[in-house]
């Protein structure tokens, strides 16, 4: 029986305390043992143990709240710690089914993973807000005119990024709607560049060196397609219908 | 017109990005290559991606945890399983709890890798109504190795092996225990003994 499986008969009291103690050793920079950990990981992830999981939130949540803290977008997105914390561990949960944890060799490799979903809803976030803050200029524009804002209904100011399948859905159904109404590659590129990288005409030129004679070329082909789309009665009902 | 154009750039601002957490699967190489090559060749075309990608490789070393191999991981860690009279080990155990009673039993033989472990529960006759129990480790270098008798959450006292491998508890409630010996290359475990 190899190591890794003794260890997989020790009570869980067991493995958690030697977890807590081999964790302290690691940040005292002393010898440790990592598998008592793994194991911990190993019976949340592959046997679904909820207590297995509870332990590891107890272990780690202290040094995820650090993580996040440390993140570079931190200071700017306006958000407790704790939100982001929480936030990480649920992405981990749902991010290894028992079928991968074999992907999964060491501690290290486990807590790496736990890094990137830190990162990750951090990241959720920073979308988020970017996104609401565009709408949020687009309706300081023209407060009064809803015409053209086709999901005012469902861009709730108060949903979080983590409920957001709703209007992703419909996002798409518009893209989609946008790519079918485009006469060729060019438009395409045009207004992919410009609505959804939210580049410049140059940026768009630079990027894809070769379709377009120049910049100018960039901004009028994207003209011409938003001229054409404004005189299209069929995407002002979709619009009217969203 | 302005509105148009940003409300169009609000609803599909970034509709094409993989979402984070494929970015992040995409960056610790856990992705099939079906998966792996539009995310490549996105991140090829897309700048705030790439800056995403970038700020997790920061963050990464940022906080990286660096979990070597260590010395301690050569320990061999063993879970003790009973042994029935005649020195092999019991058919069928899945578990290795067992109870003793003191009194009434003779003495209960494990096997822990290379090591073999005898336990004696008696009633303590400097504490009545108390049990105590004697141990003996054989199969091992027993310098250095201690014998550590828990309860619950609390924290046993740990009495050092004689030379020969010997060690006692005494003045012991009935109830459940764990003992654990311990030495500079190996660690026994006996998770579930009770004492009835």
């Amino acid at each position: 029986m190899s190591h890794q499986n003794e260890l997989g008969l020790l009570p869980l009291r067991t493995l958690y305390d030697r977890c807590h103690r081999e964790s302290e050793r690691f940040f005292a920079q002393q010898d440790n043992d990592p598998r008592f950990c793994y194991e911990l990981f190993r019976r949340a992830f592959v046997h679904g143990n909820q207590l297995a999981w509870d332990c590891l939130y107890q272990q780690y949540h202290k040094l995820v709240l650090s993580w996040v803290t440390r993140h570079t977008l931190y200071p700017g997105l306006g958000e407790e710690a704790d939100y982001f914390m929480n936030r990480a561990f649920e992405k981990m949960w749902q991010g290894i089914p028992a079928e991968n944890f074999e992907k999964f060799p060491d501690l290290k490799s486990l807590l790496r993973y736990l890094q990137m979903c830190t990162h990750a809803v951090m990241v959720d976030f920073a979308r988020w807000k970017e996104q609401a803050h565009l709408w949020d200029r687009a309706r300081q524009l023209e407060p009064d005119d809803e015409l053209y804002d086709p999901f005012a209904t469902i861009m709730d100011p108060d949903m979080r990024p983590e409920r957001t399948v709703a209007r992703q859905e419909m996002q798409q159904i518009l893209w989609q709607r946008l790519n079918d109404l485009c006469n060729n590659e060019n438009e395409r590129l045009a207004i992919h560049g410009y609505f959804v990288l939210d580049l410049k005409p140059r940026q768009i030129y630079e990027l894809y060196s070769g379709h377009f004679a120049d910049v100018h070329d960039v901004s009028r082909t994207k003209d011409n397609f938003l001229a054409r789309l404004r005189r299209n009665d069929e995407f002002k009902e979709f619009l009217e219908d969203a | 017109m302005a509105q148009f154009d940003d409300s169009l750039k609000a609803a599909l601002y970034r509709i094409t990005c993989p979402d984070s957490a494929a970015l992040g699967h995409y960056h610790l190489g856990l992705l099939p290559d079906a998966a792996a090559t539009p995310i490549a060749e996105h991140l090829a075309i897309c700048p705030h991606c790439t800056q995403e990608i970038a700020q997790l490789e920061a963050f990464l070393v940022e906080t990286a945890v660096s979990h070597q191999p260590s010395i301690s991981e050569r320990i061999k860690v063993w879970i003790a399983k009973r042994l029935p009279t005649g020195g092999q080990p019991q058919a069928g155990w899945s578990s290795p709890t067992f109870a003793v009673r003191g009194g009434d039993t003779g003495p209960l033989m494990y096997e822990a890798g290379d090591a073999q472990l005898s336990l004696e529960v008696q009633d303590d006759p400097e504490h009545p109504g108390r049990k105590s129990i004697l141990g003996l480790v054989l199969g091992i270098d027993t310098a250095n190795v201690a014998a550590r008798l828990l309860q619950a959450d609390k924290e046993g006292t740990a009495v050092p092996l004689s030379p020969g491998g010997n060690f006692a508890f005494t003045n012991l409630a009935v109830g459940p225990y764990q003992l654990i010996i311990t030495g500079p290359d190996i660690e026994i475990h006996l998770p579930e003994l009770t004492i009835a």
